[in-house]
């Protein structure tokens, strides 16, 4: 349950009713089993983007024995999955992916190696003190705690994740700082190039990239992508996001403070550090949609910080440029491979998702966070989950 | 097995008909315990009445009780938090001596004990997980409301709603709101 599905339902059903889904995802129910590949290709794949998805179709693919080439357009892996290394604070912090909204036994899954030997910890991640800040005024909330939940990494992050277990399987078919401007699928081979004039050559592509990226037509498609499929990636709403870590020489904030009111879940302030057994007092942000825009329609980081300062002045009485250390802030709109946050589906959510992924002449198929078809949209896990459910239609055909 | 089975429908179903008497002493009382409906647990309670008298009239058709009402209790969030409560109520109830239906009132002060789920590590061979815990306590000054109906002499069927705040000396009181659905019996008449 992502947290503007929990506070959507609140507001819906009433406290109470809305969180027996919680209830269920708790119960130690795995997820879906994945896919079964079958390794009978002998050609070539490339894979667009080194995101959650690509990363890990690399990884499938490696395993089985399969030629592959992954053509990432930023000079790091990770896509929307990113670092801050210790140094700031005295533990490492996730800039993009952070929560791990379902059971963590996922983790297990998306590796899908019974023989590996090691467990990642994790925080049970339940603040007990909410705040909300609405008409100027801070308000107690700590029922809230009864509900919410999730997980997060105690000493490491999603990026650590990747890095640790599937990167170093990969690694030597990653090319990066290669944005691809051209897919032509017209004749029996996928072509496909790159902004600095290099051509790949594979009998089948994956295309893990952005929505945004397909929405604003950074890839030209040749033939042109079928009208359904275009017209599904733009019913897709991709709204900005902003994330900002600050560092304080004092705590004075919750667990949680959820701004503009309870039920609006796109603006929170949160202990960064909650859980993680850290000295540092590290106040995070994450900020989504139009309360972004407060943000992220302004030119400069500085800026931003300046703002995210102000604003917390405003509800801690001037705290927070009393105490403040450091400040990091990681706007996602602005990052030219990403532009924004994460897909936000309309009504017609299940024959969208069968549409994004449906394959294109059995040479272009598709992964990434918009598209688990197991419905955990918007997620890390589900844009992993999403490779082996792409790599399994694309295998079983071929 | 058996007449641990049997033992609750005799209790229903067994009685002579319902006496207008007062309210026997130390009912044993068994409910489903709720935490905000889905977390689910179990109470056990006993009830020690100490006034009980008739309304004031020729035909009394109301009876006025007042009681103190110990309780032990366990409810769970499933791989998150196991809870004990030790809680101990003052109450005042009214029955209806016709429709024998009840409502009672009490404030109560319970103390909460709470293993938490802290952490947990997850074993990436086979998803399994292992769970770190810690103990949390808190006092759970509470507020009641509770409706049910004798069914005979013997037992009583009932509805609780009950307000609490947990409170610690370590953070800010934290609502909470629990539901119950039970039945007394009074097996010592």
């Amino acid at each position: 349950m992502t947290r503007k599905e929990f506070l959507k339902d609140l507001a819906a059903l009433g406290l109470g009713a809305s969180f027996f889904g919680t209830l269920f995802s708790s119960c130690g129910v795995q997820d879906a089993t994945l896919p079964d590949i079958e390794a009978n290709f002998d050609g070539k794949i490339l894979i667009i983007g080194a995101g959650a998805a690509g990363i890990t179709a690399g990884y499938i693919l490696q395993r089985q024995g399969i030629d592959f080439q992954i053509i990432e357009a930023a000079p790091i892996f990770g896509g929307r999955v990113k670092k801050l290394n210790k140094g700031f604070a005295d533990f490492p912090i996730d800039l993009g992916g952070e929560w791990i909204h379902t059971d963590p036994s996922i983790l297990a899954t998306l590796i899908d190696d019974p023989t590996i030997n090691a467990s990642i910890d994790l925080v049970n991640y339940r603040p007990k003190t909410f705040r909300v800040w609405k008409d100027n005024k801070l308000k107690k909330r700590n029922i809230v705690s009864n509900f919410y939940r999730e997980y997060k990494f105690k000493s490491t992050t999603w990026y650590d994740f990747f890095e640790q277990y599937m990167i170093p399987n990969i690694q030597d078919r990653m090319v990066y700082n290669s944005p691809v401007d051209l897919i032509d699928y017209s004749g029996d081979k996928v072509l496909v190039r790159d902004t600095n004039g290099n051509n790949y050559e594979a009998d089948k592509v994956l295309v893990t990239v952005p929505v945004k990226i397909i929405q604003d037509g950074h890839i030209d498609f040749q033939p042109a992508l079928p009208p359904a499929k275009v017209d599904a990636f733009n019913s897709i709403d991709f709204p900005p996001i902003l994330k900002a870590f600050m560092k304080f020489s004092e705590r004075f904030y919750p667990d949680m403070l959820i701004m503009d009111g309870l039920f609006i879940q796109d603006y929170l302030f949160y202990d960064a550090a909650f859980g993680k057994e850290a000295q540092s007092n590290v106040l995070g942000l994450f900020v989504i949609g139009d309360a972004a825009r407060d943000y992220t329609d302004l030119a400069t980081r500085e800026a931003i910080a300046n703002r995210i300062i102000q604003r917390l002045d405003e509800v801690f009485d001037g705290k927070a440029s009393r105490y403040l250390e450091d400040i990091v802030v990681q706007d996602w709109t602005k990052e030219p491979f990403v532009q924004g946050s994460y897909s936000h589906f309309g009504d017609d959510y299940e024959s969208t998702i069968e549409t994004l992924t449906s394959p294109v002449s059995d040479k272009l198929y598709f992964a990434g966070e918009a598209m688990d078809v197991e419905g955990d949209t918007s997620t890390v896990h589900g844009a992993s989950r999403s490779a082996y459910q792409a790599l399994s239609k694309m295998l079983r055909k071929a | 097995m058996k007449n641990l089975l049997i033992l609750p429908l005799v209790l229903l179903f067994g009685g002579q008909g319902y006496a207008q008497q007062a309210q026997p002493q130390f009912p044993l009382s068994i409910s489903y315990f709720s935490h905000t409906l889905y977390q689910p647990g179990v109470k056990l309670g006993t009830q020690w009445t100490f006034r009980s008298w008739p309304a004031e009239g020729s035909e009394a058709t109301k009876q006025h009780t007042l009681y103190l009402s110990p309780q032990i209790a366990y409810y769970t969030h499933i791989d998150n938090y196991s809870n004990y409560l030790i809680n101990a109520e003052l109450g005042y109830r009214r029955l209806r001596l016709n429709n024998r239906r009840y409502i009672a009132f009490s404030i109560g002060m319970g103390y909460l004990a709470r293993s938490n789920v802290r952490n947990l590590s997850v074993n990436l061979g086979d998803g399994s997980t292992s769970k770190q815990r810690e103990w949390n306590h808190y006092f759970l000054p509470n507020l009641n409301f509770e409706f049910g109906r004798k069914i005979n002499d013997r037992a009583e069927w009932f509805s609780k709603w009950t307000y609490g705040l947990a409170t610690n000396f370590g953070q800010s009181p934290t609502s909470m709101v629990f539901v119950e659905l039970g039945a007394r019996f009074f097996l010592f008449q």
